[in-house]
């Protein structure tokens, strides 16, 4: 009595095992055919496209910038001598002078000059560092194209009043 | 003997032939599964929420990858870099635990979401409850079905797909097993590889579902082999030979999620990517993270990291990099005063609001309101036993050398844990992965009770480093809190 007692749940337990791995092994052989899941994807957005790129707003006279930067903000501003676009931008890996000489070098050699541009590093970071410093540009007034893709604030950087301060 | 008895009598008899404790233990797994139960329908819709979509959607992508693999057509990649890999910030932890569930059901609905974590988190706490009773006893057994297991927020959590709570449960067994190395090797009994590797399993497995225990980890285990190769008797060749065991097993699991989340994300990343915009977040200043404010819009977690990404296009260089650097930036401000406060500021979220996701884990569908009994419930258990994880740290245990161990081992991992407010904004569910421990030291205090008045014996005179150690972490946490609130005040 005490042995069978003690053995019947020994082959028991191995029998219960094995038919559960069988089962599992025929669920993950037939998992194909009961359709695919669909993740979302929401917490790596893809990167929307940088907007100089992409043809929403290009620079007056089609400039294109030769150094890395990411765009901050790009809106038309009302100004005493009528409606101006500012871009704010920073530029990575050179000088505030470097940066500032080859955007006015850029509207020269396209024969834009009601430009001005104003750069400033940032204080306090490494020699090395890759951003190095916020510039302005005060440029002629246009407008964006309408498509639908140039609405979108995070690939334009045209933010309304009405979206949350992320802090 | 007339005939085969009945499922009631068999159990009936069995119910009789049982010792009082053994009874008082079946009746706390019964309620822990009731109450579980209780709150199910109350949980099961809430919709997925923050990081959960994380989670839920790896165990997508890795359900997607079991297909692929068994219909022999190549893996999706995009679909894996997007959603396992994603941003580096978690580890795949809770999404392996859920890829089973979207191998059967690939549209798994959220009710069913919940109810497969409910099991998991049960089977895994009652797991957890059979080796503290085989190896620290019946009291800490019972104290830790009770806390966590009958606090309401911590068995809604269980239904969560967060990953804090199982890293809880995974630490718990860690400990255990960690304090039946050590006495294995004070009784002169060998160890051999197979325990190391029990070791380093539990060990990756805890950090996969919440990297940040790594510091817990690596205490543990640091102190599992000081104090066993202390106190081994002519054994600590073999205790060493575990122990490295078990970091190799750690090392060869966590080895692959490094290497992938390195690839996808083209720069070293060991666990995980967050640190320095947590570190900005938390201590620097938020309006600079993006070297001024970020875009508006999204939240402060992916507002910097878009800033990061966009860094990284223009540039080449990581996103990682881009924003370890914004993150020094951000952080320039920073003095010992402010850093104090914004501690002290992370501790009291830690601490004071321990059913803060009862709301949010509410089902919009729920047959009957449980937020307000899971919150009021849950401040009468939590914030006492949140003093008794105070106590535990101070207090020194002068009992045998086994004793002595074990309240270095707990002290050890509740500060460990404890390091969470120093290096990130905290939360309310941050405490999930501290709970069990807490339960434990209730298990403890009260054996050191028991036992209070009682001569303490020749072991603990042989044995006057563990008492030392034990004083200077009580000591150690006394000032850190002093030089803390100085600092701040």
């Amino acid at each position: 009595m005490a042995v069978s007692a003690a053995r019947r749940p020994r082959s028991a337990r191995r029998a219960v095992a094995a038919l559960g791995a069988a089962l599992l092994l025929l669920l993950i052989v037939l998992s194909p055919t009961f359709g695919r899941a669909d993740p979302t994807g929401s917490y790596r957005p893809d990167l929307p496209p940088d907007a100089l790129t992409n043809g929403c707003w290009p620079l007056p006279g089609g400039v294109r910038l030769d150094f890395g930067y990411q765009i901050r903000s790009d809106e038309l501003l009302a100004t005493t001598t009528g409606k101006r676009r500012q871009l704010v931008l920073h530029y990575d890996q050179v000088s505030g002078q470097e940066a500032v000489d080859s955007v006015e070098s850029g509207f020269a050699a396209a024969g834009v000059t009601d430009v001005h541009v104003i750069a400033d590093d940032f204080v306090g970071t490494a020699p090395d560092a890759v951003v190095r410093g916020q510039m302005v540009l005060d440029l002629p007034a246009s407008r964006p194209e309408g498509r639908p893709e140039c609405r979108a604030p995070f690939s334009t950087k045209t933010f309304t009043p009405e979206m949350d301060d992320r802090s | 003997m007339s005939g085969p008895p009945g499922a009631a009598g068999l159990l009936a008899r069995r119910w009789a032939d049982l010792e009082r404790p053994q009874r008082v233990l079946l009746g706390l797994v019964a309620a822990v599964v009731l109450l579980r139960v209780g709150l199910y329908p109350g949980t099961a819709g809430a919709p997925v929420y923050g990081d959960e979509a994380y989670y839920v959607d790896a165990a997508r992508a890795l359900s997607n990858l079991v297909r692929d693999l068994v219909s022999f057509s190549g893996p999706d990649t995009a679909e894996l870099r997007q959603n396992v890999a994603g941003n580096g910030w978690f580890m795949p932890g809770t999404g392996v635990l859920l890829t089973p569930l979207f191998v059967v059901v690939p549209q798994a609905p959220i009710e069913l979401v919940r109810a497969y974590l409910g099991l998991a988190s049960t089977a895994l706490l009652l797991l957890a409850v059979l080796g503290v009773r085989r190896h620290l006893g019946r009291v800490p057994a019972g104290a830790v079905l009770v806390v966590p297991g009958l606090v309401p927020m911590y068995a809604v959590f269980g239904f969560a797909a967060y990953g804090d709570l199982i890293a809880g449960l995974f630490v718990l067994m860690l400990l255990t097993q960690a304090v039946a190395l050590v006495r294995r090797a004070s009784l002169g009994a060998p160890s051999t590889w197979r325990h190391g590797i029990h070791l380093g399993l539990l060990a990756i497995a805890a950090v996969y579902f919440r990297s940040s225990v790594s510091i817990l980890v690596v205490g543990l285990l640091g102190t599992t082999l000081l104090a066993g190769v202390l106190l081994a008797r002519g054994q600590w060749r073999r205790l060493v030979a575990t122990m490295l065991a078990a970091g190799a097993t750690f090392i060869v699991l966590l080895a692959p999620w490094s290497a992938y989340a390195s690839h996808e994300l083209g720069g070293r990343v060991l666990t995980t990517t967050s640190v320095p915009t947590v570190l900005a977040n938390t201590f620097g200043d938020r309006d600079d993270v993006c070297y001024g404010e970020c875009d508006p819009g999204s939240s402060i977690w992916f507002s910097p990291l878009r800033y990061s990404r966009e860094v990284a296009r223009a540039t080449g260089i990581s996103e990682m990099q881009a924003a370890a650097e914004m993150s020094v930036y951000a952080r320039t401000d920073v003095t010992a005063e402010s850093y104090a406060r914004d501690v002290l500021d992370n501790l009291a979220r830690y601490l004071r609001n321990p059913a803060g996701f009862a709301r949010i884990f509410e089902s919009p569908t729920a047959p009957y309101p449980t937020a307000e009994v899971v919150g009021a419930l849950t401040y009468l258990m939590a914030f006492p036993a949140f003093l008794v994880g105070l106590v535990m740290l101070l207090y020194v245990d002068r009992r045998g050398a086994g004793a002595q161990v074990r309240s270095l081992l707990v002290k050890v991992a509740i500060g460990a844990l404890l390091v969470q407010p120093f290096v990130h904004i905290a939360g309310s569910r941050y405490w999930m992965t501290l709970a069990p421990l807490l339960g434990l030291s209730v298990g403890h205090l009260y054996g050191a009770w028991r036992h209070r008045g009682r001569g303490s014996g020749r072991s603990v005179a042989e044995h006057a480093w563990l008492t030392r150690l034990q004083v200077v972490l009580a000591v150690s946490v006394v000032v850190v809190a002093v030089v803390l609130v100085g600092l701040a005040v």
